[in-house]
């Protein structure tokens, strides 16, 4: 039997970089063929390319055998590809039926056959073992149920080639093992799965074959029974990584940021914070952990000045900042590494200068007698250049020309200031690659042990367990339970992010 | 007040809420798949001016009719819609694909609108103007009432006025019951989606705008070959952009909008009817009501709602 | 450089409008010859025509700069008409209160002593700029209070400050004399002539004395780069510790308040008083394609202002000499924005093209120059750089 499908020679530029060289690659039919590679590596322009959504500049595609053109996703889902998104395609104000059967509706007359509809969608989901409720709205459903309707989408297209972008981004570690056992069913049907990841663990657990690719090259192809979660990893960064030290989990001195019962409405309206409560210290590093949309987001978001708290207290070194405006917390010394760095934490089109000083332009030494000082902007932009080692011609290159490594460099390197005494760092190292994530770290662990308080929140479990003393899983809007680092398995962590279960003793928690 | 004048009212309240009406059903049509179209104003400009020069400039070709209709009407009417419709794809492709920002496109358009037709019709009809039509759309149903005073008052119901109503029910069963509406909400809300599932975005989004511009030429042809018989300068004078305004308050959703343009209209008939009670107000302030209500109730309950998400993004 | 190419680019769309503005005129059967040499000649033909076209360059710079502000600051003021015609009415009532003529029955507010001209214009020009700014700022009040999009508010504060005027002038403030009028402020308030036997004043100093100093405010203080930093991104302006709310406001004001500066140059340099309709005549609609064309830049609003006013000048010469409607003008206008914008578009395809070029050329030349396999390229973000529009989004 042909192979599902081949790539060959596929080559694709972007302005200023070359996404794929000349990629050869074979998916072969009832494999899971894991795409292993840092961001970057250009696992998704390849698949783009697949699906359509890219032309590749040269190269040929093969599906099934035979030679194709796929000048649009129309082209792809017409020869059996389908796609889930890691940034799901639905829309929120329709229902889980209407956004199944876009583009292919049931018609009564002129109109939308909603019964129709709903029953077709009914049928699908009992076939393929993935029950949901046709007539729901899709904004109303939970991230997990979001991505199974992603997936009946691209079923619903009689799909036999199957992408999945970054599938588990999203999803707690139960959640991955569900979505592990309907990948594996959907091969053994005869299927041919791809899944892009940079996470070895889930390339072990669900991936019969693995292809890991290095800035724009595939590196090499092997099966995980074959090689180890080490051997690949290197094979990802192209050379060994440097084993993690054990730092033994710190006590912190006296507290900096108090929380006591916190309580916040999300932008719709909705209770997102029911009653937080945590107690920061200076030297210590205390991590926060959740399924996304279970409050870390709102909780840093009143932490930092960006969202009203509706109750609680929020104190910094004792005194309540629950009333202050953002600029008032950052000039008593709050530090904030924000989740979505172009959306908030860069202004793209100002030099990485002017970036530097985003938040203190108009203090001395930038402003003096109500005028910028540009030369003053200047030199610190240069002086945080080199420390940093942001790589850029000057401090006067705009933001916008650097990669996303080098642009969190540049918020890490503001936020990051040795007179911040407290930091709040929101998933620090999305998005960039391997070698400024580990400098990134450093840099945290360097203003911890200079005494800054910091909170950490990400969605990244292996960073939380190299970083963080102490570890809080949010669950519903409240911390469902306390771990010291050393003293928990991913396992625990992960039940207790699904179920807000085993939230046992507290140590260290909010007295 | 009596049933006669209630009713003669009601009739006063939709003639003037007509152009709303539609302008507000423009703006749901093009903002629902995504674009923001603040140009409204200027085609409606554009319809009336097509409308009115085609069916002038045919008084002596077509001397047929379509039951009442007169044939010249009829084809002004059908430029009005057709002048709206090019004007609309004119904004859809700088904003489209020329990635203009669609709040300046709009902005040029209306400023093009205003003075191409102003140059026109000096063009076409030199100082004196443009002359005034035999006959505008006749009523196609006169409904004759007596008042308390044994006066005969007749509430006068004609096409455009009475097309407009048949537009605000199609456009809500188009766009929330049918298979073109749920890919245009898709547009309008998560365009990405529409790309990924093979569709093309462009092709919905320039049809929704032309449908949108035809329905604002459509508003221009019932001022001048409806309501006036003439044109004039900037005879629009804003209306356009209180469309918006309706759009808004109607929350982009037909049936609201339509409540929003009568309460409009309202606003703009009780001009007669606080005369006929003996209230003196100066004209100026009367004409400024409708804006001045738009102001409060921007503070009130709109200030709030929320467009379609993706509006604006290309 | 590439502030000479940007330069360059807007002249070609410029030259595009007018070409399709003579394209236009030829279809309609003018000696398009004729046409523009009557453009010319009204606009820059005579001493004459010159400071009439430096006169009406005036107002739309303050007003051009008004709307700069306001889009550098991510805010999109149409309401530049409206606080033109507020900033004219305070500065007409406060000047006609110094006025040795008879008011009529216009209002008087305050019995103003004899004070030296210089003083009334002062308090002249700084009566327009407060009116401005109370009309500007009340839809910058609205935005951050209640957040009603300006765009909305400022159209409609538009109709309501032409209806106000049009009240106002017609009833309490009606001067001496049948015509719906103000009184007139007295002679020594009126801004010295600069050139003899013209209409060209002082006013015009004043506008470019201001576009200097709006370039200052945005580029060189802390609260300019709070504005440009909200009007790039908002949502890091609000991150960085910029206080939205108050920032808007205080845009809005600011651009209302050059606005209304305008109006208040036309009041003491031009009319001396204000009439019922027709006071700003489209200079706020004007001001919207100047500063798209001047790129939000003072310099460059000052050049686009001096051509929209030539047009403008020139408009009437070539109605009188060869009959074309001056309403042509507002076409040539709406073509510049068109054009001027089309050209962003088309560059962001081309700098595409470009950039994947030089790629394949740089690609090419490492693989010549390498004798041994060459490293691969550092990862990068593989996505598409949006363009970094300027102006609102």
């Amino acid at each position: 039997m042909a192979p599902a499908v081949q790539l060959k020679g596929i080559h694709k530029i972007y302005p200023g970089v070359i996404a794929n060289d000349r990629v050869d690659w074979t998916l072969e039919w009832g494999q899971i063929h894991a795409l292993l590679g840092e961001n970057g590596a250009g696992k998704s322009t390849l698949m783009n390319v697949l699906y359509g959504m890219t032309r590749p500049d040269a190269g040929e595609i093969h599906v099934d055998g035979r030679q194709v053109e796929i000048p649009a996703p129309s082209a792809a889902i017409k020869l059996g590809i389908g796609m889930v998104h890691q940034h799901f395609q639905l829309v929120g104000p329709l229902t889980v039926a209407q956004n199944i059967l876009l583009g292919c509706e049931p018609r009564l007359g002129p109109f939308f056959h909603t019964r129709k509809a709903n029953q077709r969608v009914a049928d699908l989901a009992d076939r393929v073992g993935l029950p949901v409720d046709p007539t729901a709205r899709v904004e109303q459903l939970p991230v997990g149920m979001q991505q199974r309707v992603e997936i009946l989408k691209v079923l619903q297209r009689d799909a036999r080639i199957l992408i999945f972008d970054e599938p588990t981004a999203v999803l707690t570690p139960q959640e991955i093992d569900e979505l592990g056992a309907v990948m594996k069913r959907l091969a053994q049907e005869g299927r041919a799965l791809v899944f892009i990841t940079h996470k070895m663990r889930e390339v072990m657990a669900i991936a019969t074959d693995v292809t890991v690719m290095r800035a724009g090259r595939v590196i090499g192809s092997t099966t995980p029974s074959a090689t180890s979660a080490g051997e690949l990893a290197a094979m990802v960064v192209g050379r060994p990584l440097a084993p993690v030290a054990e730092v033994p989990a710190r006590l912190g001195g006296e507290v900096v940021l108090e929380i006591r019962d916190l309580h916040a409405a999300n932008d719709r309206g909705l209770e997102a914070l029911e009653g937080v409560s945590i107690d920061v210290r200076q030297g210590e590093i205390v991590g926060i952990i959740g399924v996304e949309g279970n409050g870390q987001s709102e909780l840093v978001e009143v932490i930092t000045g960006l969202r009203k708290a509706s109750s609680g207290q929020l104190r910094l070194l004792g005194e309540g900042i629950a009333g202050a405006t953002v600029r008032q917390r950052r000039e008593k010394g709050v530090g904030h590494v924000a989740e979505d760095r172009l959306r908030h934490a860069v202004v793209t089109a100002y030099s990485i200068a002017d970036n530097l000083v985003l938040d203190r332009y108009y203090l001395p030494p930038y402003s003096r007698n109500a005028m910028l000082d540009d030369r003053a902007i200047t030199r610190n932009g240069a002086t945080s250049l080199e420390r940093y080692r942001i790589k850029a011609p000057d401090a006067r290159t705009p933001v916008s020309s650097l990669s996303g490594g080098n642009q969190q460099k540049v918020v890490v390197a503001r936020e990051l200031d040795p007179n911040h005494r407290l930091l709040v760092v929101s998933q620090p190292t999305r998005g960039v690659d391997a070698g400024a994530a580990e400098f990134i770290h450093d840099q945290i662990r360097q203003l911890c042990d200079a005494g800054a308080a910091v909170l950490l929140v990400t969605n990244e479990l292996d960073e939380l367990m190299v970083l963080a003393d102490r570890i809080g899983v949010m669950f519903h809007g409240k911390i469902a339970g306390w771990r010291v680092r050393g003293s928990c398995s991913r396992e625990e962590l992960g039940r207790m992010m699904i179920a807000g279960a085993g939230s046992g003793p507290l140590p260290g928690g909010a007295a | 007040m009596d049933f006669a004048m209630f009713i003669a009212l009601l009739a006063a309240t939709l003639q003037l809420a007509t152009p709303l009406i539609l302008g507000s059903l423009t703006g749901i049509w093009s903002e629902r798949s995504g674009v923001v179209n603040i140009a409204i104003e200027g085609i409606m400009l554009t319809g009336a001016f097509a409308g009115y020069t085609v069916a002038e400039q045919t008084l002596d070709v077509a001397r047929w009719s379509l039951g009442p209709i007169p044939g010249n009407l009829l084809l002004g009417v059908l430029a009005a819609c057709v002048a709206g419709a090019l004007l609309a794809l004119v904004h859809a492709f700088w904003s489209l694909k020329l990635r203009t920002d669609q709040i300046i496109s709009g902005t040029a358009l209306n400023i093009l609108a205003l003075g191409l037709t102003a140059y026109l019709l000096r063009l076409i009809y030199d100082v004196g103007g443009s002359p005034k039509l035999p006959s505008t759309l006749p009523p196609l149903f006169v409904w004759n009432l007596t008042n308390s005073h044994g006066e005969t008052i007749s509430a006068q119901f004609t096409p455009i006025m009475l097309l407009s109503l048949v537009l605000v029910v199609a456009t809500h069963l188009v766009l929330f019951h049918t298979p073109w509406g749920l890919r245009t909400l898709a547009a309008g809300e998560h365009p990405t989606t529409v790309r990924t599932l093979g569709m093309s975005l462009d092709a919905i989004r320039y049809t929704n705008l032309a449908i949108g511009g035809a329905i604002a030429g459509l508003a221009g042809a019932f001022l001048t070959l409806e309501q006036v018989g003439q044109f004039n300068e900037n005879m629009t004078a804003g209306k356009g952009f209180i469309a918006l305004a309706v759009m808004i308050f109607g929350r982009w959703k037909p049936f609201y909008a339509l409540a929003a343009a009568l309460f409009f209209g309202l606003a703009d008939a009780s001009q007669v009817l606080l005369q006929t009670w003996g209230i003196q107000i100066p004209a100026e302030f009367l004409e400024m009501l409708p804006y001045v209500l738009t102001l409060v109730a921007l503070m009130g309950l709109v200030g709030r709602t929320r467009g379609p998400a993706a509006v604006g993004q290309i | 450089m590439s502030r000479l190419r940007t330069l360059l680019n807007s002249a070609g769309a410029v030259a595009l409008a007018l070409a399709l503005g003579a394209i236009v005129l030829a279809l309609s059967g003018y000696d398009v010859g004729d046409a523009l040499g009557a453009l010319a000649q009204g606009a820059v033909g005579s001493v004459n025509a010159n400071a009439e076209t430096l006169l009406q360059t005036t107002p739309l710079i303050l007003a051009a700069l008004a709307v700069a502000v306001g889009l550098r600051g991510g805010l999109f003021n149409i309401g530049v008409e409206g606080q033109i015609t507020i900033g004219g009415l305070f500065a007409a009532v406060v000047g006609y209160q110094f006025s040795d003529q008879p008011l009529g029955s216009a209002w008087r507010l305050f019995h103003a002593p004899a004070v030296p001209g210089i003083v009334q214009m002062v308090l002249i020009l700084a009566a327009g700029v407060v009116g401005g700014m109370l009309w500007g700022g009340l839809s910058g009040l609205l935005k951050a209070r209640f957040g009603a999009h300006e765009v909305i508010t400022t159209i409609m504060l538009n109709y309501v400050a032409i209806g106000l005027v049009s009240y106002l002038v017609r009833v309490p403030l009606h001067g001496p004399g049948p015509i719906p009028q103000t009184p007139f402020i007295s002679k020594a308030a009126h801004l010295p002539i600069l050139i003899p036997d013209t209409r060209l004043h002082a006013g015009l100093l004043v506008a470019l004395a201001v576009a200097v100093g709006v370039w200052f405010f945005l580029w060189k203080t802390p609260w300019g780069f709070a504005v440009r930093t909200v009007g790039l991104n908002p949502d890091a302006a609000q991150y960085a510790g910029i206080g939205m709310k108050r920032l808007v406001f205080g845009t809005m004001a600011l651009s209302g308040a050059l606005a209304g500066l305008a109006g208040a140059v036309q009041i003491a340099g031009v009319d001396f008083g204000l009439v019922q309709t027709g006071f700003s005549s489209g200079y706020g609609y004007d001001a919207i394609a100047i500063s798209l064309l001047g790129l939000n830049h003072p310099l460059g609003i000052v050049l686009a202002a001096w051509l929209f006013a030539a047009l403008r000048s020139g408009a009437g010469e070539m109605q009188v000499a060869a009959g074309v409607s001056s309403q042509i003008i507002s076409v040539l206008q709406a073509l510049v924005i068109l054009m001027v914008s089309a050209e962003a578009g088309l560059r962001y395809y081309v700098d595409q093209r470009r950039k994947k070029a030089q790629t394949v050329a740089n690609r090419a030349s490492l693989e010549q120059a390498a004798t041994v396999p060459a490293s691969p390229p550092a990862p990068h973000q593989s996505s598409v750089a949006e363009p970094t529009a300027e102006g609102p989004r």
